[in-house]
């Protein structure tokens, strides 16, 4: 177990590797490319100074709040990008038979699929979310911990309600778009300030669309140190990593190959 | 001529059935369109409680379902361009009878009406029973849907342009992205420009997103005849920028293909 799993690590680590230097082939596009991922980023964060700046709090939400969460969101999402999009194009893998490449592959397919593809410049969005933190005003070590705690858990939930909408294409075909559109969904819900869901719309926040895990928990967490907050988070992505496991396991049974040929 | 309009109008007819057929895919963008009216109503709803103003949602609201048709209803154009430039596919349509350019544009532009129509019909009915009294006299209506089916039509021109930077670019995502997002606060995509401060409003009014998004949605809550002629004015005018630039880069990449091919 501990071996296949320090084997997994070194081919994730190699490819890694490999996906930076594929982008430093051109350093100057790599750079445009994070540049402009900050853009972005800041460019969505402005819109929401402007709202604070004319309304002081929204629901008891402050500018500070704000940047904690889109501190969080920022690495939890530059974490699947670099590291995991891959199981973004499963649905197009499933739908043209490509996913016969992975199976044959010894290693666990989820993983090969997952790691099939990284986009350079979500880099930037570590940059973001890093320098949020440090001007949400909440700067303290104990906090910088929590803050890396926070985004990991966050980043475990993105990655298993992706795995989830992927594993959609295993019933209904061409269902590419549709898994894009709800993780669109999940994540302008995990990017508005958690305050503003009260009630049965906290109730559906949490469950239904469990964006409260990766917006409402992380601020939670930073801001009080509320342990329950760590706890709902680290249950929460234990949950949804199991169950996402299981439905592609559960989809994957109901494969039947394509007929290309071809080794990965 | 009406032969060379009949092709695109064929080309455009082809691509609004291929896009009607894939009801996964239309499905998947009302979803995404329903949660950002309902997340968008909330929030509104919580600050017009807290300031004491009531009807904020609806106007806002009402600007964000028109803002929301012109912007997702646009394919990512971008991205077909710069595959067929990347990927050598544009040398096989240069000796065939139509313009590459405009067959992708009219393609663009069926997938498009499908998504303006049926995210207006559907957005339509969220939000008047999110929000209520719409903040237009319905005999306007029209009028402002109309507007907003021509601001897709240049968004959708826009992006394509876009596509052509893969001449000079070996990745076309982010620039893309950025865009969009610049689109977002420059045009006033979510929040409109009336709440952004002065001197961010004059910075914005040099850009094409100010005409093609806020100009042309504000007329849901500020409808005048003069706006909608300032709207018609200053789009025109970015339309002949944008053409200008598109003519420029096509004639390179038609010289490029020429001389190296796909």
């Amino acid at each position: 177990m501990a071996d296949k799993f320090l084997n997994a690590l070194k081919l994730f680590l190699y490819i890694q590797k490999s996906n930076i230097k594929t982008a430093f082939l051109s350093k100057a596009d790599a750079a445009v490319n994070v540049i402009m991922m900050m853009v972005n980023n800041f460019s969505f964060i402005f819109m929401w100074w402007v709202i604070f700046e004319n309304k002081g709090s929204v629901n008891g939400w402050n500018f500070g709040d704000m940047a904690l969460l889109f501190g969080v969101m920022n690495n939890a999402f530059a974490t699947f990008a670099l590291f995991v999009r891959g199981v973004q194009q499963l649905p197009e893998f499933i739908d043209n038979g490509n996913l016969d490449n992975f199976l044959v592959s010894p290693r666990n397919s989820l993983f090969m699929v997952s790691v099939s593809e990284s986009t350079f410049a979500n880099w930037g969005d570590y940059l973001t979310g890093f320098l949020m933190f440090f001007i949400s005003g909440h700067v303290s070590v104990e906090n910088f911990f929590l803050f890396l705690l926070a985004s990991l858990f966050a980043f475990i939930i993105m990655y298993a309600l992706r795995v989830i909408l992927s594993a959609l294409a295993f019933w209904a075909a061409d269902s590419q778009r549709l898994g894009d559109n709800i993780f669109m969904a999940f994540l302008t819900f995990s990017s508005q300030p958690a305050s503003i869901f009260t009630g049965w719309y906290k109730v559906m926040f949490l469950t239904v669309i469990p964006a409260g895990f990766v917006s409402l928990y992380p601020v939670e967490l930073i801001k009080e140190h509320s342990w329950s907050a760590l706890a709902a988070m680290a249950l929460g992505s234990t949950i949804f990593f199991i169950l996402a496991v299981k439905i592609y396991l559960s989809g994957l049974k109901r494969y039947s190959s394509g007929n290309r040929f071809g080794v990965r | 001529m009406t032969k060379s309009f009949a092709k695109y109008a064929m080309l455009f007819a082809l691509s609004f059935k291929q896009a009607w057929s894939r009801k996964a895919n239309l499905s998947g963008l009302l979803f995404f369109l329903f949660i950002l009216l309902f997340i968008y109503n909330r929030l509104w709803e919580v600050i017009g409680l807290q300031d004491g103003v009531k009807g904020l949602n609806a106007t806002f609201i009402w600007y964000l379902l028109l803002a929301e048709m012109i912007i997702l209803s646009s394919p990512k154009m971008e991205r077909v361009l710069f595959d067929d430039i990347r990927s050598g596919t544009m040398a096989y349509y240069v000796n065939k009878p139509v313009s590459f350019f405009i067959m992708r544009y009219c393609e663009g532009v069926g997938n498009m009406t499908v998504s303006f129509l049926l995210m207006g019909f559907f957005g339509c009915i969220v939000t008047f029973a999110l929000t209520g009294t719409p903040p237009f006299a319905w005999w306007q209506f029209p009028l402002i849907v109309l507007m907003c089916y021509i601001s897709s039509c240049i968004n959708v021109l826009f992006y394509t342009g876009i596509g052509l930077c893969a001449l000079w670019l070996g990745s076309i995502r982010t620039l893309a992205m950025a865009f969009e997002r610049l689109a977002f606060i420059f045009g006033g995509a979510i929040f409109p420009l009336s709440i952004y401060p002065e001197w961010f409003v004059d910075i914005a009014k040099w850009t094409p997103f100010y005409a093609f998004y806020y100009l042309t949605i504000k007329l849901v809550y500020d409808f005048s005849w003069i706006n909608l002629w300032n709207a018609v004015l200053l789009n025109t005018l970015w339309i002949a920028v944008i053409l200008t630039f598109i003519g420029w880069a096509y004639a390179k990449l038609n010289k490029k293909v020429n001389i190296y091919g796909g």
